[in-house]
């Protein structure tokens, strides 16, 4: 597989992960090491078009302790959400 | 603290190891996220393999499996973060799953589903062509090919190599089914256009004769001509079939030549090869002297615990080769005849009566109480309404030809509209309240002027509908002479 599924900085303390074309359980396996990887504070916005996982990994990340600050719709196909890293 | 621009090594390489061969799929009912569809290529395994799943089943799916009429293995509840691990295991064992690309929104991520092929190839005793090797050669290519892996839906083959065409040949997307050519020539013709779906269809013949050498080159043809002019537009409209249906298949056929780069042998069979059946019971093989069982699994339904029981009765009795077959049943094969009563008594003793009525193994459910698409467990109600028939009917079933497929939803994951009896999922309102019902559909031996199903009944409450399927039953004996 050549996509590298990284989380990017793309601000301070604000990071992106792409997941889009990957089923269950990839985005919420990925979701969940990326945050393992940040700081406090730190916010990821995971972007993925699996709408199970949109409804599956919200939840997931909860019962880890993180924030789901919000789920948002980009377009019919396509959602982010923003999760806060601090436990 | 890592960097997260930095590659997490171990788990990057796992997910590009397994993402393009292996996935969970979403579900919502009886407390179950996700499920797992092993495919298990023509449904044969060893018991090795078997075991290693009954293991699995144990430890993340709460000791439940099912067999699948695509001759998949199915678990269910399992967890995400498990699901890594999951794929590891399964992956020295050597097989892979569903991709369930279906979650996505448009027509996207399809993928090749398990292929099927007779249940007992290479053992029966009538079998044109064993075609198990092509169906591995097949599972070979497509499976993890990069390829074939944005196909605007799933696709679905089977190869039928029987009298019987178990593994119904009519129903998917593609499919060959063997047969003797006049000239004495074994090969196959080709259906194609085939979907249980909620616009089920009867696949249509593409009118040729294909040698077993070509198989791989056609199937190949086919499903590029399915990832290339397939509709991605409307994903209700995304199936093979549609694309059939739009060019017919003399436009079809042209254009597999073209990726050929030559003709196809124009040859029709006077009537389409359908699924007339289950192998039942206890049947001698080719091989003389030697003897296959199938399992009566109704519904599909195992647990870690009949698993590994069966593995323990076919290692000591038998090869240790197992099948899964498209009636959710195990087949147990190569069991010496000096074993077989044995093994007999071996089943009976499990709770799988091996005596009753062939209904307990022509009888189908799927998982809808799990999937959640199902206003109840059909499954449950198989068992119920087989029960019921038997205790009723006694030995006026014992030799009744008919299939009985129990699905859920319109969905018709059970191939309920291509059978004999069909019962298909809906809601209906008593005392103002949704109650769980079945709308009865009935084709072939009960009807033999339909290939699909026809409604009799409309939205019978489930603990009723039992009564239906037996007053068709019958009076289909009662037209027999029975």
């Amino acid at each position: 597989m050549e996509r590298n599924f990284n989380a990017k900085k793309i601000g301070d303390q604000r990071f992106s992960l792409d997941v889009r074309g990957l089923t269950c359980p990839y985005p919420q396996v990925l979701t969940v090491r990326a945050l393992e990887n940040l700081s406090q504070n730190d916010v990821l916005e995971v972007i993925l078009d699996n709408p199970p996982s949109v409804r599956d990994v919200p939840p997931a990340l909860k019962d880890r302790g993180y924030e789901v600050l919000e789920v948002i719709t980009l377009d019919q196909n396509t959602w982010k959400i923003i999760v806060q890293a601090k436990k | 603290m890592l960097n997260p621009s930095e590659n997490p090594i171990g788990l990057l390489a796992e997910i590009g190891k397994f993402a393009s061969r292996y996935s969970l799929g979403s579900e919502k009912g009886e407390g179950s996220k996700h499920f797992l569809r092993i495919k298990i290529p023509n449904g044969i395994l060893t018991t090795q393999q078997f075991r290693r799943i009954a293991q699995l089943a144990g430890k993340y799916g709460r000791g439940y499996a099912e067999a699948t009429d695509r001759q998949d293995i199915e678990l269910h509840w399992i967890e995400a973060d498990d699901a890594l691990s999951i794929f590891a295991q399964l992956e020295e064992i050597g097989f892979t799953t569903d991709r369930c690309g279906q979650g996505f929104p448009g027509a996207r991520y399809g993928d090749v589903r398990n292929i099927m092929g007779c249940t007992v190839a290479g053992v029966h005793q009538s079998e044109v062509i064993d075609a198990s090797p092509l169906v591995k050669e097949l599972d070979e290519f497509f499976t993890g090919n990069p390829d074939f892996a944005d196909l605007p839906r799933k696709f679905k083959i089977s190869i039928s190599d029987c009298p019987l065409n178990c593994s119904a040949p009519e129903a998917y997307d593609l499919s060959f089914a063997a047969v003797r050519h006049p000239s004495g020539r074994t090969g196959f013709i080709v259906l194609v256009g085939g979907t249980t779906g909620s616009s089920p269809t009867i696949a249509q013949p593409l009118g040729v004769f294909v040698e077993p050498k070509d198989v791989i080159t056609v199937t190949k043809a086919m499903v590029e001509i399915y990832r290339d002019k397939g509709s991605r537009q409307v994903k209700a409209k995304a199936r093979f079939k549609w694309l059939v249906e739009e060019w017919g298949t003399d436009k079809l056929k042209k254009a597999v030549e073209e990726k050929l780069g030559k003709p196809l042998e124009n040859f029709r069979l006077d009537s389409l090869p359908l699924n007339d059946g289950e192998h039942v019971g206890l049947n001698p093989q080719r091989q003389n002297g030697y003897f296959y069982v199938t399992i009566p699994i109704l519904g599909g339904i195992l647990s870690t615990e009949k698993m590994l029981e069966i593995s323990e009765i076919a290692e000591k009795f038998g090869s240790g080769d197992l099948r899964i077959s498209p009636y959710q049943n195990i087949v147990i094969i190569n069991i010496p005849e000096r074993h077989v009563a044995t093994v007999m008594e071996r089943l009976e003793k499990m709770g799988y009566p091996m005596r009753k009525s062939p209904l307990r193994w022509t009888t189908i459910a799927c998982t809808g109480g799990l999937c959640g698409k199902a206003p109840e467990s059909p499954k449950k109600r198989a068992i119920e309404i087989v029960d019921y028939l038997e205790e009723r009917l006694g030995e006026k079933l014992k030799d009744l030809d008919l299939r009985l497929c129990i699905s859920g939803c319109p969905n018709g994951c059970s191939r309920h509209m291509l059978a004999d009896i069909g019962l298909q999922g809906t809601l209906l309102t008593v005392d103002g309240k949704p109650t769980p019902g079945y709308n009865v559909y009935v084709a072939r031996r009960l009807d033999p002027t339909a290939k699909l199903g026809k409604l009799v009944s409309k939205a019978i409450k489930s603990e009723d509908v039992k009564h239906e399927v037996e007053k068709l039953i019958i009076n289909y004996l009662k037209a027999k002479g029975e």
